[in-house]
């Protein structure tokens, strides 16, 4: 009876010493996500205001994991994650629709240039 | 006073209606309806987008679990606000996706307009030097009627040539080929025409009427001895003798013009002998048509 109690406790100081390095590596890779992204966000030029917002909660996120709020500061971490692509995916856009909008000038262009020249032709094959 | 308390009984119960309806919008309704808000419109290859998205769908099971344990728990605000940034991403990334499809395509319609404007260019290219061929081959036909005549006139210039003797000089100015027929060849101050003359003008005749080219004017002209009245008739009456016999011999009239010059042109010295020997002419001045024209 004693060694059942003894197994089952064990298995129970198992599976919470588990859990709780299943949290911790939790944690520790959002916060090294969160902060991998924002070193390489740092080389490009990005939102300020959200990138500034995003290293805030970065910080409050690992200040949260001091204090054992392990859930929270993975929540955290995580949206200061997505505060930063959210940044990149509005730059991504930004220069889509620049990109867009000169080639639309060009083929605008290109058509302009195709009708003089169709009139060109008509001109030349007409005399 | 009583109309004020039913319009603010109104107004209380229309605000509780509608703070009402706003509760009944669960974290995880917002969640999920930003995430479907942003699927919408998405394009099939925005695979990115796709990706965010799922990443959103993660979430929000994970906000339903944490709902469905502690609808207050501390956790809820966090996880809704990731949700919701999983959505905004994903829609910018399906957006973004949009216009770079858009870029492809307009990239394939540059490319295929300038391969039109490429075949309308050799188009205009070929018209142009169809018309360039057209002018050199009017050009070649030009320099060839050109040298035609050319050489058709030193044809008769050869032929008038082999004319040239004691009595015909054959020489050549601005104004053409001149033939001067000397005196001796009219019976002495009279314009009748001496066989010899006529000989050599028969001779003249056989070259006019090959070379169609050629317009003749007849000049007759004296010394300055005599009366200048005398001079001009006699001048004159030769010339038109001389334009007669060419008729004769089938050159036409239209041709021919005649006019006396008495003493008037003298080409030598009348002082001398000599001199009056040379004055004492008829000119035919043949001129090439066809370059008077041009």
């Amino acid at each position: 009876m004693k060694a059942k109690i003894f197994a089952s406790s064990l298995t129970l100081a198992l599976a919470a010493l588990t859990g709780c390095s299943g949290s911790q590596s939790g944690i520790n890779r959002s916060l090294g996500q969160a902060d991998a992204t924002r070193s390489l966000v740092n080389e490009t030029k990005l939102d300020a205001g959200i990138t500034s917002n995003s290293y805030s909660k970065l910080v409050q996120a690992k200040a949260l994991k001091d204090d054992g709020k392990i859930e929270e500061a993975q929540a955290l971490a995580e949206q200061s994650e997505l505060d930063m692509r959210l940044a990149i995916a509005k730059s991504e856009n930004e220069k889509a629709k620049i990109e867009d909008k000169k080639l639309e000038e060009a083929l605008r262009a290109d058509e302009e240039r195709k009708v003089l020249y169709q009139s060109i032709l008509e001109k030349e094959t007409k005399k | 006073m009583k109309t004020i308390k039913i319009l603010t009984l109104g107004a209380l119960a229309a605000s509780m209606s509608f703070a009402a309806e706003n509760a009944a919008i669960t974290p995880v309704d917002q969640c999920r309806l930003a995430l479907d808000d942003a699927k919408t419109n998405m394009p099939a290859n925005a695979y990115a987008a796709k990706l965010t998205l799922a990443e959103g769908f993660g979430t929000l099971s994970a906000l339903e679990t944490i709902y469905a344990d502690d609808d207050d728990s501390k956790l809820i605000p966090t996880f809704l606000e990731n949700c919701k940034k999983y959505a905004e991403i994903a829609k910018l990334q399906g957006e973004t996706q949009a216009l770079q499809n858009h870029i492809s395509e307009n990239w394939e319609k540059r490319a295929a307009t300038n391969r039109t404007i490429e075949a309308i260019q050799e188009q205009i290219g070929e018209a142009r030097s169809g018309k360039v061929s057209d002018l050199e081959a009017e050009k070649q036909a030009i320099k060839a009627q050109k040298d035609k005549l050319e050489a058709s006139k030193n044809e008769a210039m050869d032929k008038l040539n082999a004319l040239q003797s004691q009595m015909i000089q054959v020489t050549k100015d601005a104004r053409g080929i001149i033939l001067s027929m000397s005196d001796i060849l009219f019976d002495v101050g009279r314009a009748t025409l001496k066989t010899d003359l006529m000989t050599s003008l028969a001779k003249i005749a056989g070259i006019l009427s090959v070379y169609q080219q050629f317009d003749v004017s007849i000049e007759g002209n004296t010394d300055n001895t005599g009366s200048e009245e005398f001079n001009m008739t006699l001048s004159q009456q030769r010339a038109e003798n001389v334009m007669n016999f060419l008729v004769e011999q089938g050159i036409a009239e239209t041709r021919l013009t005649a006019k006396g010059l008495g003493m008037t042109m003298p080409i030598a010295d009348n002082s001398t002998k000599e001199g009056r020997q040379k004055n004492r002419r008829v000119d035919l001045v043949i001129t090439d048509r066809t370059q008077k024209v041009k």
